[in-house]
């Protein structure tokens, strides 16, 4: 049975079937996981100066930054599982080797600073997005080139030349 | 079509489907009964044929989801007509 059905799928002309996860247009760009991180910095930042002398008002803005930190979140691990699964290919993994770890470690870190209001998980958020972006530019032979962002983070972004 | 041999381009339906894979689609199973959620389906997204499971259906409209990475916010609904067919076999 299986033998005559790949015969007969012999006969067929073969068409491409995308299963990408996003429309398959070919545009993927590290800007917006960057953006996400330094938001993610930004509400930790945020979270810690909360004025405590208003308790309902200080409960309502721990709510608000909390909730902008979640979505964010999501946001830098939507971005990084586009890149890992539509965007970067297996010639770019085994290029770089540290990539695939780099991945799961910073979507993990989001994860973390999701869970948590932890600086040090935001800050290795924005550090693993902005590595993954230096490579992610290489890719496309690109020399990737990191500047001090225009945020109130005042941490850096990674763009190109 | 009656039966398409397609070759999967895309992570999104793994692991039930990986990339490169081939399967067989075919449009018989739907001349008799309706799409159904669970069903992975081949269907038109304006120049493309794009590969996914049905999620939810509602009238002729289907919401289509990949196994790996929920992308039907960004496609929404298909409409029935647009489905050109169910994979029936893994080559």
């Amino acid at each position: 049975m299986h033998k005559f059905v790949d015969f007969l799928a012999k006969l067929l002309k073969e068409e491409i079937a995308y299963a990408h996860c996003d429309i398959p247009c070919g545009i993927y760009d590290p800007f917006r996981a960057q953006q996400a991180a330094h938001t993610i910095i930004r509400m930790t930042e945020l979270l810690g100066k909360i004025d405590r002398t208003d308790e309902i008002k200080a409960e309502h803005d721990v709510a608000r930054c909390t909730r902008v930190k979640e979505k964010h979140g999501d946001i830098v691990e939507e971005e990084l599982g586009t890149l890992q699964n539509d965007y970067f290919k297996e010639e770019h993994f085994k290029e770089y080797p540290t990539l695939s770890d780099l991945l799961n470690k910073t979507v993990k870190s989001s994860i973390l600073a999701r869970q948590s209001i932890s600086m040090e998980a935001a800050e290795q958020t924005l550090s693993g997005v902005l590595e993954i972006a230096e490579i992610f530019f290489k890719t496309k032979k690109l020399t990737p080139v990191r500047i001090k962002s225009v945020y109130p983070t005042e941490r850096e972004m990674v763009l190109y030349k | 079509m009656l039966l398409q041999r397609l070759k999967i381009s895309g992570h999104s339906m793994e692991p039930s489907i990986k990339d490169g894979a081939e399967v067989l689609a075919s449009s018989i199973p739907f001349i008799f009964f309706k799409p159904k959620v669970g069903n992975v389906v081949a269907f038109k997204y304006f120049n493309k044929i794009l590969i996914k499971r049905i999620k939810k259906s509602q009238s002729n409209h289907f919401l289509m989801e990949g196994d790996n990475v929920s992308d039907s916010l960004k496609l929404g609904w298909v409409n029935k007509n647009d489905i050109i067919g169910k994979v029936i076999y893994k080559l």
